[in-house]
């Protein structure tokens, strides 16, 4: 879709299912972007949408039993020292190999949405943090690693980190622990950040702050973030490239200013219409009509068939529309648009 | 008080305290001022919003105002039209019409419905346990309550499990509303649904209101859900109320600075244009040990040494618009500049 050099993370058509008792859940359908070097995609979805279980594929943590990739690939265009070009498809690497665990905390690192229960009490922070760099450079002294972790706390602004480095987790408030996740994830200096709704458990002013360290952080280091949220203002401020899923399926994608100024999806549109916002219009709120349909339905059409006000009966309900390029690099996944293509 | 019949609530210097204990005597060795020395009043029929970060107080004032908490200090008077209610002691009788008078709606509708009771019993019981209604004229209410919050009569048997977040939310509404209360005390009510049902909820709530001549005080640290809600705003910062004032008026001109940082604070989806923003450093503090003097001083980039000395209390600067910051005459601070035109034209 987009050029291929320059890429970091190519997903080409992933599709998760996840068997459970109660039947099968189409996590992710058919999920096709990528993640350019030092870029940030912003992923925005509801609950249900694929956007975690997304994330988890290029970790290769997909939890199994009951996931399972049935289809698609997840590659990492890795740059070595020699100015080649290391491809690895993820979705086939032993998720406890050798391989995987290499480039799991080195190459990528993940940030999740709960920094009371990501960290593990019985160990101090800075042990829990250099235990990546202790794993993924066996040559560094022990020393030489806890300098290294000093360092990166200071930089995520931890104050006195030559002190809170021997620090347990419950002495740190929520936005430290934040921070010593964000160092966590840095430490090795991965080419690409997975951010999971990293300030969804934080107050707004503590919200500010990180947002704004990660992205100094990204233009000091230079790596990848694929953001992941529900909130759309929050994607609209760090992300240069966003794309919308919903039920496992990408709707639209496009530049954050295409996307946010020309949205095309009905989905899209109706989620602007439906949240309150600190200076947009005071309106009345349009909210989406029904509710997410059950993880377990099948969609023969479109999934948002069902709550959509510009649905086309006998159309939208009858096959799922495609990927189209509607605008110049903006992609929507609607029959609305197919006919002008 | 005031006799003025227009006031529903007023609240006066109202305190909760919870004791710090240690040792094996649990000797109180401090207090969690979790809320301190509020004075507000709610007029009939608006929509008050209280928002602040988490440990500001917010849902302690709440759970005062229902009496879920015992307040440690302070009044609470309510006057519900026909009479006058002490809050703060109540008489048996007095209890029972409280009760009828002022409902609750809970932030977790997960958590808050009791899995093992159908809609109707759910919906029901605060009128049987006030002896208000019972068996054909229960079920005739409770119907007719369910469909003004949009469920129908054939949920009446269902069970929780069966319903999802926003149709539950429903249901906790309906609840609240059975009893026909003057006052409901919503606490987060829409902040653990999914973005699409949020609007279904808030829509809702302001569609009852304007029905029922309902009176609010909506309870949430998102400062967008409180300005489309609200008609004036409560500040709260570490047990205090910091700010009280007209939505428009507040938000557009904020006298207190962590109002500012506050709406400073709130993401846009325009940031990423703007570049890098300023934000301020800091925590909120510790409510065990708050400083001396000003409670936001430690944040605060205009604090002077007279901050450190002195409390500030709560006045009106101008009509209807309340502060407690030494300094908010002389301060110039920043509100929200409104976008002239939605992104999403």
């Amino acid at each position: 879709m987009q050029n291929t050099n320059n890429v970091l993370v190519d997903v080409q058509d992933l599709k998760v299912q996840f068997n459970l008792h109660e039947g099968t859940v189409h996590a992710l359908e058919g999920v096709s972007f990528q993640i350019q070097h030092g870029k940030t995609l912003g992923v925005i979805g509801e609950s249900g949408s694929g956007k975690s279980v997304t994330a988890q594929a290029i970790m290769g943590i997909i939890p199994s039993p009951p996931g399972k990739v049935t289809g698609g690939r997840v590659l990492l265009n890795l740059p070595e020292n020699d100015a080649s070009v290391r491809v690895v498809n993820v979705t086939e690497l032993p998720p406890s190999g050798a391989e995987i665990r290499n480039i799991r905390g080195k190459e990528i690192s993940m940030i999740f949405q709960e920094p009371m229960t990501s960290f593990s009490p019985v160990h101090t922070i800075g042990n829990q943090i250099m235990e990546a760099v202790r794993i993924h450079y066996p040559d560094v002294s022990k020393q030489e690693a806890r300098d290294r972790t000093i360092e990166m706390m200071r930089r995520v602004g931890i104050p006195r980190p030559e002190e809170r480095v021997d620090a347990y987790p419950f002495q740190f408030s929520g936005g430290m622990r934040q921070r010593a996740m964000i160092a966590m994830a840095l430490v090795c200096h991965p080419r690409l950040v997975i951010a999971d709704e990293p300030t969804t458990a934080l107050d707004v002013t503590i919200e500010a702050q990180i947002l704004e360290l990660l992205k100094d952080l990204q233009a000091e280091f230079g790596m990848s973030i694929m953001y992941i949220s529900h909130d759309l203002t929050v994607v609209g401020g760090v992300a240069d490239d966003v794309m919308v899923m919903y039920l496992g399926l990408v709707m639209e994608q496009a530049s954050t200013d295409e996307l946010f100024d020309n949205p095309l999806h009905p989905y899209t549109e109706a989620l602007w219409r439906s949240i309150p916002t600190i200076d947009g219009d005071l309106d009345r709120l349009t909210p989406i009509r029904g509710a997410l349909p059950s993880p377990f339905a099948v969609h023969k059409g479109c999934p948002f068939y069902s709550r959509c006000e510009k649905r086309i009966p006998g159309v939208c309900d009858q096959s799922r529309p495609p990927m189209i390029e509607a605008r110049p690099r903006h992609w929507v996944r609607c029959f609305l648009y197919t006919e002008s293509k | 008080m005031t006799a003025n019949n227009d006031v529903l609530l007023e609240v006066e210097g109202l305190r909760k305290y919870f004791p710090v204990q240690k040792g094996f005597f649990k000797r109180t060795v401090a207090f969690i001022k979790a809320v301190d020395d509020v004075n507000l009043h709610v007029r009939r029929g608006e929509v008050l919003g209280v928002v602040g970060e988490s440990g500001c107080g917010k849902t302690t004032l709440g759970r005062c105002l229902v009496r879920v908490y015992e307040p440690t200090g302070g009044n609470i008077v309510l006057n519900t039209g026909d009479q006058v209610l002490p809050v703060t002691e109540l008489s048996g009788e007095q209890m029972r019409i409280f009760r009828r008078s002022v409902q609750m709606i809970f932030q977790d509708p997960y958590a808050s419905l009791n899995p093992r009771m159908n809609v109707l019993e759910t919906v029901g019981e605060p009128l049987k346990v006030n002896n208000i209604a019972s068996g054909r004229e229960l079920e005739e209410r409770v119907a007719k309550v369910i469909q003004q919050v949009g469920l129908r009569v054939e949920h009446l048997r269902r069970y929780p499990h069966s319903f999802s977040g926003g149709q539950r939310q429903r249901i906790g509404i309906a609840r609240a509303l059975v009893v026909e209360p003057k006052l409901i005390i919503a606490d987060e009510p829409v902040s653990a649904l999914d973005v699409s049902i949020q609007a279904q909820i808030l829509n809702l709530l302001k569609d009852l209101q304007a029905q029922q001549e309902l009176t609010y005080i909506f309870v949430s640290h998102n400062m967008s859900v409180i300005r489309y809600i609200s008609d004036r705003i409560a500040v709260m910062y570490a047990g205090k109320l910091v700010e009280l004032g007209p939505k428009e008026e507040l938000l557009a001109r904020p006298k207190h600075p962590y109002t500012e940082l506050l709406l400073a604070a709130v993401p846009r989806a325009v940031d990423r244009r703007r570049g890098h923003r300023t934000v301020t450093a800091g925590e909120p503090p510790d409510l065990a040990r708050l400083p001396s003097g000003c409670v936001f001083r430690t944040r605060c980039k205009y604090a002077h040494d007279r901050c450190a000395e002195e409390e500030p209390h709560l006045r009106e600067l101008e009509t209807g618009h309340f502060v407690s910051c030494h300094f908010a005459e002389e301060l110039s601070l920043g509100g929200v500049v409104p976008r002239v035109k939605s992104l999403a034209a």
